[in-house]
């Protein structure tokens, strides 16, 4: 069986953040397993702007923020697995790989989860209605238009603004679709400031506050949501033929789950980025990965 | 130039699968029309999937007795058909006096129909099983016999073997007309004329309508909402048995249903449409079912639901002479013949149950009505296997994994664990739909609801299919996944 020192699940931010440091602290064999086909998680689909004025002092897209992450990660002997996703973790500190290369068990001594955060889902909220086509989260529309350069639809109604919702709102808008309206159940929209400016206000996208989206309309594809207003009740019908939605995101540690149930999570595992809580922006997950050994209270490394 | 069949059967839900899996066995053509894009997507997809015993049917009644049959012969035929199935037993609770006097009856038509393995338990003994319910059972009606399946995956079973025994399927056609001429069906479709001697409606919510393209109107069917919720498989662990609340007050009670993948349903509602059914579910039956299962169940997290559906009863009516819905409504299973026109009319529970008891004896009425009754084939071939699912191998025979083909290691549903093997092994099977994926290979129903895997599969679909990715539906004609401007 092979074996590493460190195994990081998981080669977005946080992941190659945890490696790279890892390396700094001492641990000398260390393997990145990532599911996608190259290193950088979710900032291959950032095509804008944002990231790295923490880290690198530059206003950097997603891509070139992952990009440069990719090279330090190149240039080093960690070794990395595309491609590949870790199936399950095991009490005796091994673990089921599988991916295009075959399927392997190894051990390790330290396990990183960087597993990132998915998406909300509309219907897992108390919505009625029909499950029409032409619903989808606000981040499989960027990664179908930024990653594979698709149309996604055009009417569109934006459920949330969180901030992968309010980039696709100036996205599209930008590229001539018509947005309907975001649809925010606070009395002022999420996310950073800067996108609120950039993208709210530069674009004049109409945000419909203390809402919710509460009925979907349309047999076949989407036509239109009904709107409550929480402040008085009121309903009203928009009509639209694409919704996204960007309801908020849940950190992933499913592997946990199907890994240890209930069970206590070992001592040699530690969570970084954005499986741990969601953090606003990149660089602080890349900060989180990089100062990880500072703290980690678990078991020793054997290698050194 | 049309078609010609010896039988047609109008509708490939899973009463329709399974009639022509019984009818695939015999030297006779049988062709199935769908108007859908898949099977199995009508009534068939949207239910609880419990295969129930037969205790709740009046005793002596066609109900009743193919229930006992199929239940009894449940896991030699999941075996037989290679699908994933579940013995949980069923707990039926009563609350109070008039309740109990219903599971009393009920264990009656248990011992008069002949219903082994039903019995009535004590609230100690159902607190022992079931810690987590709410307290004040008095009794439980304890089903030990009862199953849970994935309905869908169970018609898409009987239609696989049905294909590989020479049935021919015709996806996204919607019969139109039907005429008679010299004993002869002629049956027009949005696509091509097909001739048939014998007609077999399994058009569910439709065959009533089917009915009276040819015949007197007898029957018509009243349709009636149903909603659901599903939980999250953390929530899997909460209860063993599926559990049914009998009321002590009239009004409904509630289902709670560890499904075979390990997720929790809840439903269904009854919920009275006023107009046809276009698959919505309503806030008043979703807060409904978040209402009786706070009550039931007060640990069940609401946090951990991850969707609802709605599905349809087709209540079947008598009309009276003049053409009008009488109020008797139909209990048992209903079949109408008519000069070689046979319909499955207003199928509703334990539909899913009595599929294949139903496809059986509709088949020896259809072989009786000809004149010399065909013969059995002797090239049939049984053999119905399942697409191997590594989440499955992961619990079982992790090594197992090792043997499969590469494409079988690239995990594409990360909250199944579902592989782009199994996914191209569904395209091959006929699934050209992203429903048609998930119904296959549960790609799309975790967690996460397809926010990982729909993308792939969307590239994967038009690849296999060699069709434009703009072109690949969610669920057929009309349901494109994203659209160009
Ligand atoms: C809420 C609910 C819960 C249930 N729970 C259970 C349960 O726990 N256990 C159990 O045993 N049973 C249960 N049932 C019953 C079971 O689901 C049904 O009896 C069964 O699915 C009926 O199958 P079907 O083939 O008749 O209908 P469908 O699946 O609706 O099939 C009919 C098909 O005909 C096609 N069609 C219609 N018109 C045309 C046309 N003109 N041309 C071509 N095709 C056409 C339709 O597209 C459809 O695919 C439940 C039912 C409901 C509603």
């Amino acid at each position: 069986m092979n074996h590493y020192d460190v195994l990081v699940i998981g080669g977005g931010a946080g992941g190659m953040a945890a490696a790279l440091s890892a390396l700094e602290n001492g641990y000398r064999k260390i393997l990145i397993a990532e599911r996608k086909e190259s290193l950088g998680g979710i900032l291959l689909q950032c095509t804008h702007k944002g990231f790295g004025l923490g880290y690198f002092g530059e206003d950097l897209s997603g891509i070139e923020y992952a990009e440069r992450f990719q090279l330090k990660v190149q240039r080093t002997e960690i070794q990395v697995r595309c491609n590949t996703m870790v199936l399950r973790l095991y009490p005796d500190q091994t673990a089921l790989l599988s991916g295009t290369d075959g399927i392997e068990k190894i051990s390790f001594d330290v396990c990183v989860l960087a597993t990132g955060c998915r998406e909300r889902t509309l219907y897992s909220q108390e919505i009625s209605g029909t499950r029409p086509a032409g619903i989808m989260t606000a981040g499989t529309a960027q990664k179908l238009m930024n990653v594979d350069g698709l149309e996604i639809g055009d009417e569109i109604i934006i459920a949330g603004t969180g901030d992968v919702g309010q980039i696709m709102a100036g996205q599209l808008s930008l590229s001539g679709k018509r947005i309907i309206a975001m649809i925010e159940k606070e009395d002022h929209p999420g996310g950073l400031k800067r996108n609120q400016e950039n993208y709210l206000k530069a674009l004049r996208i109409p945000v419909i506050l203390n809402s919710v989206i509460t009925r979907v309309h349309g047999r076949k594809r989407i036509e239109g949501v009904e709107v409550k207003n929480l402040l008085t009740g009121e309903l009203s019908f928009l009509k639209c033929s694409t919704l996204l939605t960007a309801i908020g995101m849940i950190p992933e540690t499913d592997l946990l789950k199907t890994s240890f149930g209930k069970e206590a999570i070992p001592d040699w595992l530690i969570k970084v980025g954005n499986c741990k809580y969601v953090h606003e922006i990149v660089d602080s997950v890349t900060a989180d990965g990089l100062q990880l050994w500072d703290t980690f209270k678990g078991r020793p490394h054997s290698s050194t | 130039m049309s078609r010609k069949t010896d039988v047609l059967i109008i509708g490939a839900g899973i009463l329709g699968c399974f009639a022509a899996w019984a009818l695939s066995r015999y030297k006779i053509s049988t062709a199935v029309i769908e108007k859908e894009a898949d099977v199995c997507t009508g009534i068939s997809k949207a239910n609880t999937g419990i295969i129930y015993q037969g205790y709740d049917q009046h005793p002596g009644s066609l109900k009743a007795d193919l229930c006992r049959k199929a239940s009894v012969s449940f896991p030699a035929l999941c075996k037989e058909l290679d699908v994933n199935y579940k013995k949980r037993g069923l707990l039926m609770l009563s609350f109070g006096p008039n309740a109990d006097r219903v599971l009393e009856k009920k264990i009656r038509n248990a011992e008069v129909s002949n219903i082994p393995d039903v019995h009535l338990i004590g609230a100690e003994e159902l607190y022992r099983l079931e810690p987590s319910l709410k307290k004040g059972v008095s009794h439980a009606l304890f089903a030990e016999n009862t199953f849970v399946v994935n309905p869908w995956e169970l018609g898409i079973a009987a239609y696989e073997n049905a294909k590989a025994n020479g049935v021919s399927f015709y996806l996204n056609e919607e019969v139109l007309s039907i005429r008679k001429e010299s004993g002869v069906f002629h049956i027009a479709t949005n696509e091509q004329e097909f001739q048939a001697k014998r007609i077999l409606c399994c058009g569910g919510l439709n065959s009533d309508a089917l009915w009276e393209l040819v015949n007197k109107p007898k029957i018509r069917l009243v349709p009636q909402a149903a909603d659901y919720l599903v939980f999250d498989t953390d929530c899997g662990g909460l209860i063993r048995h599926v559990i049914s609340v009998e009321p002590e007050e009239k009004g409904d009670g509630i289902t709670i249903v560890p499904t075979c993948d390990g997720n929790l349903l809840l439903g269904p509602t009854r919920r009275e449409l006023n107009g046809s059914f276009d698959g919505s579910t309503a806030l008043a039956g979703l807060s409904e079912l978040k209402e009786k299962g706070k009550w039931l169940l007060p640990d069940l997290p609401f946090d951990q639901m991850i969707r609802s559906f709605a599905g349809v009863r087709p209540n079947p009516f008598y009309l009276d002479q003049n053409g009008t819905i009488t109020d008797k409504s139909l209990n048992d299973f209903v079949i109408l013949e008519e000069d070689g026109f046979f319909d499955l009319i207003g199928v509703k529970t334990p539909g899913i149950t009595c599929a294949n008891e139903l496809g059986q004896y509709i088949t020896t009425r259809i072989l009786a009505s000809f004149a010399s009754a065909p013969e059995l084939k002797t090239d049939f071939d049984p053999v119905r296997k399942a697409i191997p699912k590594i989440s499955d191998l992961l619990e079982r025979a992790p090594e197992a994994l090792m043997q499969l083909p590469p494409e079988y290691r690239e995990i594409f549903c990360r909250c199944r664990n579902v592989s782009k093997g199994e996914i191209l092994e569904a395209i091959r099977r006929g699934a050209s739909t992203l429903d048609g994926i998930k119904r296959r290979t549960d790609a799309g129903m975790g967690r996460c609801q397809g926010g990982y895997c729909m993308e792939k599969i969307l590239h994967l679909l038009s690849k296999e299919l060699q069709t434009d990715i703009y072109k690949i539906t969610k669920d057929g004609p009309g349901t494109e996944i994203i659209k160009e401007s």
